[in-house]
C-alpha cells in the first residue's frame, strides 16, 4: 500500500495529516499558502482555505506575471492571443533571448503579405529598446541602420506582434514596448504578446481574479481580500520571518524550505529534503487527475485529461478542501 | 418537503394571475394545492410574490470580465469592485435582489471553458452563456460560399463545444475590420478581405438560428455603438431583419441623434416607435446609471476608440480569434451633458416601448451601470415622482435633448413581473421558469413594499431557489448552487473533419482543444449543464 502522508517524516494515513495541517494553520499567527505548480481547481480550493484561515496566497512565479500586469494596470496595453498572432501577423519582433522562435511561414489568413520575423537581443537591450521607441515615436535621433530597419518594418506591417517574456526584461522595458505599440496603432495595427510564465501562474492568476477580484499576493488577514505585490511576496515573508506556517503546493519543495514550519502537498516524486513537518502526497495535474491549466500555446484555459487517472492519489483541490474542513472543526472547537 | 407561501399578492403574468393567494412548493417545483398540511409555512401578508428574476444580459464571467478585475485592483480592495465583482459576490448580490438566473451574453468559443468554470463557482443562481460568432474567418468563408447548411453545422458545433444557450454576434464584421486597421464600421460597409457586409452577416446568422430552432433569437450588438447619430444604424438594422426574429442588445447605446448645439441628443422616441411597430424585434435597454463602472465589450473596434475616455486612465485591448475585446473603465457623471442624455434616453425607451414582453430590463452590466443599480432603476420605472427628483438634478441642456420630463408612465407589478420574469423565460426558451404555475421550478422572490422602493428591491424579504430558502432580507440562509443551461441542436458530423483541417491550417491546433468537458465544471458529480430543447 502506498504511503498517503508523512508527519515529521513518519508515514501516516491522509486523515491525521489533514487534521495536523488544519491544526497548524489554525494555530498560526500569519499563515501563508504558496503555489508552486497548481491547477485552477486547486487554486480555487486554496483561496477558499486562505479565506477560512485568514491566510495570504502567492504563486512562486508571480513576480513576472505581476510585472506584466503592472504595466496593464498602470497605463493600459494592446495585446494579442498566440493563435491570432499565428493566423495574422505579418511582422513579429522577438524581444530578448528567452522567447522562442516564431514560425516564419506566411500568416494563413493573409498569406500574400508574408511574414518577417526579427529578434532584438544581446547587449544594451534596454538602451536599444529606448531608441526603437524613440524612432517609432518620430524623434530625431541617430540610430544604427539595423534598428532603423526594424522600426521601418514595424511601421510598414499590417499586423505586427511584439513578443517578450517578463522573466527576462524589466517592467520599464515592457512599458516602453507597450508605449511603442500604442503609437504604432495610430497608423496601423500592432499588438503585444507577453509570454505566460511557468507552473500555470497564468491560470492561477485567472482563478485568483474570479475568486477574489485580485491577482496572487492576496491576503485575507483582515477578513477581506487585499492585494500587495511587495508585502505579500511569499519568499520575502518567509526569509523575513513574517510567515510562521506555510502550506506549499508544488511539484517539489520550495527553495526556502527549512526556514519555516512547512506543510507540503507534493507528488510522491518530490525530493523531501529538508523534511517538512507535514507532507500529504498529491496527484500531478493533468497526469494523475484531470485538470484545468492555462495553455501558453493557446492563450486560454484548457481541460487536460489525465491518461490514467489515479484513484489513490487525490488532487490538491480535494486535499485543500479537506484541510478547510479540518480548520473549520478546529475553529468550532475553540 | 412541502412548503406553503400564503397571504401575499401573487403576480404571475404568464397565467394572468394578480391577487392574494397561495403558492405551494414540493421539493424543487411549484405544485397544485395538495390537500395536505405543509411542512413549513410562510405567511407574507402585504408582500409581493413573484417568480425569480431572470437577467438576459449581464457580463459576469469570462476572460474579458476577469481582465476588468485585474485592471482595477485599486477599485477591488475591500468591499469595492468597480463593476466586476468576484463570482461569490455576484451570486450573493443577485440572489439578494430576487434574481435566480443570469445570462452572460458574450463568450467566444475559445474561452468558453474559463467562462463556464467561473459560472460554476457562482453560488445561488442559474446561468447560461451566449456563444459569439460573426467576426471569424471561417464564418465569412462559409457565408461567402453560400454554404448555409455547413454554417448552421458550424454554429451548432460551436454551441455544443461551448455549452451555450444561444448565438450572439457583436458588431458583426467590425472586429474583423479592426484587424485590418479600420477605425469605423457600419451596417453596409464591406468587411475587409471578406467581401461581405455586416447586413449580410446578420441575415445569415438569423438564418442559422431559425434553421437550428434555437429558442433565443439572434442576440445582436449593433454597429456604431455609442456614436452620435447611430439611431440611423439601429433603424436600418431593424428594417434589415425583414420581419424575422432579432434581439437588439442594450438599445440605449444606439439611440442617439445629432440634434442640438452639441450634436448629441436622444432619438429614443423614433427608435421606440420602430420597435413598437416591429413585433419580430425584442430589445434590452442597457440603461446608464451614474457612478464608477468599467466597460467590458467584445466590440474591440468600439473599445479601441473609447480608450481616450478611460477613467481611471488605463485600458486593456485584446485582439483575439473571433472578437477579442476591450476593457475601458468609465465614470458616468450626473452633471455631464452626454451621460445625462444617455441616462434619459434609456428611461425613454423603457417608458415608450409599450409591450413589456419585448423590452428587457438590463444595464448591460457593467457597461451602463453595475447590476447593483437595478433597485434604483426599478424604482425609477415605478415612480414618476422619484423620476422627477432625479430629472431635477441633471443639466437642463441635457434634458432639452430628451422627452423624458413629459413621460408619466409608471410600471406596475404585472409589467415588472413580465419584463424581468415571464418574458425572459419565454425569450430564452425556458418553459419551467419565469412563472408560478404548476410544474414551475420553485424559484421565487418575495418583496415587502415600503416607501423606499429601491430598498425593497435590493434585499428581497425571502428568496427561494429550487424550493430552498436561500435569502432572507439580504442574508444568505443556505448555500446553494444552480446549474447552467445550453441548447444542443444536432449537426452533421462531417463538420468535424472540416473544422479539424481548418484549425490545423490556421491555428495549428485541434478544434476540440476548446471544448467544455462536463467534468471540468461539474460540482459534486452532478451534470453541470441542463439541455434546453430546440424548437421543432
Amino acid at each position: 500500500m502506498m504511503v498517503e502522508a508523512l508527519i515529521a517524516g513518519a508515514p501516516v494515513a491522509r486523515a491525521p495529516a489533514v487534521a495536523a495541517a488544519g491544526w497548524l494553520l489554525g494555530a498560526s499567527a500569519n499563515p501563508l499558502i504558496v503555489a508552486g505548480m497548481m491547477d485552477c481547481g486547486a487554486a480555487e480550493a486554496a483561496l477558499d482555505l486562505a479565506r477560512a484561515a485568514r491566510a495570504s496566497f502567492d504563486h512562486e512565479n508571480a513576480a513576472a506575471a505581476l510585472a506584466d500586469l503592472d504595466v496593464m494596470r498602470q497605463a493600459g496595453w494592446l495585446v494579442v492571443t498566440p493563435l491570432e498572432a499565428r493566423a495574422l501577423a505579418d511582422c513579429v519582433l522577438l524581444v530578448g533571448s528567452d522567447v522562442a522562435d516564431f514560425p516564419s511561414t506566411p500568416p494563413p489568413l493573409a498569406p500574400e503579405r508574408g511574414r518577417k520575423v526579427m529578434r532584438l537581443a544581446g547587449d544594451n537591450l534596454m538602451a536599444r529598446l529606448g531608441l526603437l521607441r524613440a524612432l517609432i515615436g518620430g524623434r530625431a535621433i541617430t540610430a544604427d541602420p539595423a534598428l532603423a530597419a526594424l522600426a521601418a518594418a514595424l511601421r510598414a506591417a499590417h499586423f505586427a506582434v511584439v513578443h517578450w517574456s517578463a522573466e527576462e526584461i524589466p517592467p520599464l522595458a515592457i512599458e516602453m514596448l507597450c508605449g511603442m505599440i500604442e503609437t504604432l496603432n495610430d497608423t496601423t495595427r500592432c499588438f503585444g504578446l507577453p509570454q505566460s510564465g511557468a507552473n500555470n501562474v497564468a491560470g492561477v492568476t485567472q482563478a485568483c481574479a474570479w475568486k477574489t477580484g485580485l491577482p496572487p499576493r492576496v491576503t485575507f488577514a483582515r477578513g477581506r481580500a487585499e492585494h500587495d505585490p511587495w508585502r505579500l511576496d511569499a519568499a520575502r515573508m518567509v526569509v523575513g520571518g513574517e510567515a510562521d506556517v506555510v502550506l506549499w503546493i508544488g511539484a517539489d519543495l520550495p527553495p526556502w524550505a527549512g526556514r519555516v514550519r512547512l506543510i507540503s502537498l507534493v507528488p510522491a516524486t518530490a525530493t523531501l529534503a529538508p523534511m517538512p513537518e507535514v507532507v500529504i502526497f498529491t496527484g500531478r495535474p493533468g497526469i494523475d487527475h484531470h485538470a484545468i491549466l492555462h495553455d501558453p500555446g493557446l492563450g486560454a484555459l484548457t481541460f487536460q485529461r489525465a491518461a490514467t487517472p489515479s484513484a489513490e492519489i487525490p488532487p490538491a483541490a480535494a486535499t485543500l478542501a479537506a484541510i478547510t474542513g479540518a480548520l473549520a472543526g478546529e475553529m468550532a472547537s475553540c | 418537503m412541502l412548503t406553503l407561501i400564503t397571504g401575499g399578492r401573487v403576480v404571475d403574468p404568464a397565467h394572468g394571475r394578480d391577487g392574494t393567494g397561495e403558492v405551494w412548493i414540493e421539493d424543487e417545483r411549484v405544485i397544485a394545492p395538495p390537500g395536505r398540511a405543509p411542512d413549513r409555512r410562510f405567511d407574507v401578508p402585504g408582500c409581493i410574490v413573484l417568480a425569480g428574476g431572470i437577467d438576459i444580459h449581464s457580463h459576469i464571467a469570462g476572460a474579458n470580465v476577469n481582465t476588468a478585475r485585474l485592471l482595477l485592483p485599486e477599485l477591488h480592495d475591500g468591499a469595492m469592485f468597480a463593476g466586476a465583482p468576484p463570482g461569490e459576490l455576484i451570486g450573493h448580490l443577485f440572489a439578494a435582489m430576487g434574481y435566480t438566473m443570469v445570462v452572460e451574453p458574450a463568450i467566444s468559443p475559445h474561452v468558453a471553458l474559463q467562462a463556464q468554470r467561473e459560472l460554476a463557482a457562482i453560488p445561488f443562481i442559474d446561468k447560461a452563456i451566449l456563444g459569439v460568432i460573426g467576426n471569424d474567418d471561417l464564418c465569412f468563408r462559409l457565408i461567402r460560399a453560400g454554404e448555409t447548411t455547413a454554417l448552421a453545422d458550424y454554429a451548432a458545433r460551436m454551441l455544443a463545444g461551448s455549452g451555450a444557450l444561444g448565438i450572439k454576434t457583436i458588431n458583426p464584421g467590425g472586429a474583423a475590420a479592426f484587424r485590418e486597421n479600420a477605425r469605423s464600421f457600419s451596417l453596409d460597409d464591406e468587411v475587409p478581405r471578406a467581401g461581405l457586409s455586416s447586413r449580410a452577416l446578420i441575415r445569415a446568422l438569423q438564418g442559422v438560428v431559425a434553421a437550428l430552432g434555437i429558442p433565443h433569437p439572434l442576440h445582436l450588438h449593433c454597429n456604431n455603438l455609442g456614436l452620435p447619430g447611430n439611431v440611423e444604424t439601429a433603424l436600418a438594422t431593424i428594417a434589415a431583419a425583414e420581419g424575422e426574429r432579432l434581439h437588439l442588445a442594450h438599445l440605449q447605446f444606439y439611440s442617439y441623434g445629432r440634434e442640438g448645439p452639441r450634436k448629441f441628443s436622444s432619438a429614443a422616441p423614433r427608435l421606440a416607435a420602430a420597435v413598437n411597430a416591429a413585433p419580430n424585434i425584442t430589445v434590452d435597454v442597457g440603461q446608464v446609471m451614474f457612478g464608477q463602472t468599467v466597460t467590458i465589450s467584445s466590440d474591440v473596434l468600439r473599445q479601441f476608440g473609447a480608450r481616450g475616455q478611460a477613467s481611471p486612465r488605463k485600458w486593456a485591448i485584446l485582439e483575439a480569434e473571433g472578437n477579442g475585446g476591450g476593457i475601458v473603465p468609465y465614470h458616468y457623471r450626473r452633471k455631464n451633458f452626454f451621460n445625462a442624455v444617455q441616462w434619459a434616453t434609456g428611461l425613454e425607451l423603457f417608458l415608450l416601448i409599450h409591450d413589456p414582453w419585448r423590452v428587457f430590463f438590463t444595464t448591460d452590466h457593467p457597461n451602463g451601470a453595475p447590476f447593483t443599480a437595478y433597485p434604483d432603476l426599478l424604482a425609477l420605472l415605478m415612480d414618476r415622482d422619484l423620476r422627477a427628483r432625479w430629472i431635477s438634478e441633471i443639466p437642463a441642456e441635457a434634458l432639452a435633448m430628451t422627452t423624458l420630463p413629459e413621460l408619466t408612465r409608471e410600471y406596475d407589478w404585472p409589467e415588472i413581473a413580465t419584463m424581468t420574469r415571464a418574458a425572459p423565460a419565454r425569450l430564452l426558451g425556458l418553459p419551467d421558469r419565469g412563472h408560478l404555475g404548476v410544474g414551475a421550478r420553485a424559484d421565487i422572490a418575495i418583496y415587502r413594499p415600503q416607501a423606499d422602493k429601491a430598498a425593497m428591491f435590493r434585499n428581497a424579504a425571502l428568496v427561494f431557489k429550487d424550493g430552498e430558502l436561500i435569502m432572507r432580507e439580504g442574508v444568505a440562509m443556505k448555500r446553494h448552487f444552480g446549474r447552467a443551461f445550453a441548447v444542443r441542436p444536432g449537426f452533421d458530423k462531417a463538420i468535424e473533419s472540416r473544422l479539424a483541417a481548418y484549425y490545423e491550417e490556421v491555428f495549428g491546433v485541434s478544434h476540440t482543444a476548446f471544448d467544455v468537458a462536463p467534468e471540468a465544471i461539474a460540482r459534486n458529480g452532478k451534470d453541470p449543464i441542463e439541455s434546453v430543447p430546440c424548437l421543432s
